[in-house]
């Protein structure tokens, strides 16, 4: 699982990840992560590149939204693939992290809300 | 791979078998006996990715709730697909464990309320049809299909 970090107007950071979100690729991105969840209060997680989510990624996103949430920031998610959308909203994962189609869409949402 | 029977039958099933070590290590094994049998049966990407999601969730389940750590133990993983549907059957001497004891529905969350984990036999439930566990002789056995999905002719 390979993680890269972008910065943004309006102190966004939009994290994007390759590869598969499962048990392995949970453990692997987890502490780094956490480090810019700690740091930062806008977060967009570009998920175009993840064709597949298992429930330990679904923790780990859900414990960065915690923190971020915590300190009154937002952390949203974007451009999830097919199988892992539908994981996300199986699990109705929408109801507690939003989840927008497009990039533009999360840039725009995540210092609104 | 190291797989104990590996078998491409008259009538199109295909199957097969795998021993593995108690250690979430050998989920590469798994998806990789997976991944041989996408290729040789021709299983559809959308099929591979749900047989592995049900795949992993339940052997990380046996391994972080049915043994000891490091205590030397054995899981069997048998793979069967048709043209129907895919079939695991898992079988581990480890402690009894029934997963489908579970309820099957969660409360609602929120952000604030949720819990980041315990998501896992919730989607083996989502995905797989037909889901029976037994406990004999010392064996903790779950069996689990998913249907394949429909291919355009």
């Amino acid at each position: 699982m390979e993680m890269s970090v972008e910065d943004f107007p309006n102190k966004v950071k939009c994290i994007a990840l390759e590869g598969a979100l499962d048990t392995e690729g949970a453990s692997t991105i987890e502490i780094k992560m956490a480090a810019i969840a700690g740091h930062n209060d806008f977060i967009v997680i570009d998920m175009s590149k993840v064709a597949y989510l298992a429930s330990l990624g679904i923790s780990v996103l859900i414990r960065n939204a915690q923190a971020v949430k915590r300190r009154g920031g937002a952390f949203v998610i974007c451009s999830p693939t097919a199988f892992v959308d539908d994981v996300l909203r199986k699990m109705v994962i929408q109801t507690i992290i939003p989840i927008f189609q497009t990039k533009e869409e999360a840039m725009s949402a995540v210092t609104t809300a | 791979m190291n797989v104990l029977e590996s078998d491409l039958k008259e009538d199109g099933r295909a199957d097969l078998t795998l021993r593995l070590s108690n250690s979430l290590s050998e989920l590469k094994r798994i998806v990789d006996a997976l991944y041989a049998m996408k290729e040789r049966y021709s299983l559809s990407e959308r099929d591979f990715l749900t047989a592995r999601l049900c795949a992993e969730e339940v052997f990380t389940n046996i391994v972080r709730h049915g043994f000891f750590e490091g205590d030397g133990r054995e899981v069997y993983l048998r793979i069967e697909a048709d043209a129907d549907s895919i079939r695991m059957h898992f079988q581990d001497n480890g402690k009894p464990f029934d997963p489908l004891a579970t309820s099957p529905t969660r409360k609602k969350e929120t952000l604030e309320t949720a819990l980041a984990g315990g998501r896992g036999i919730s989607l083996i439930r989502a995905y797989a049809q037909e889901l029976r566990y037994a406990y004999q002789e010392g064996y903790n056995s779950l069996s689990l299909t998913i249907r394949r999905e429909l291919r355009r002719a």
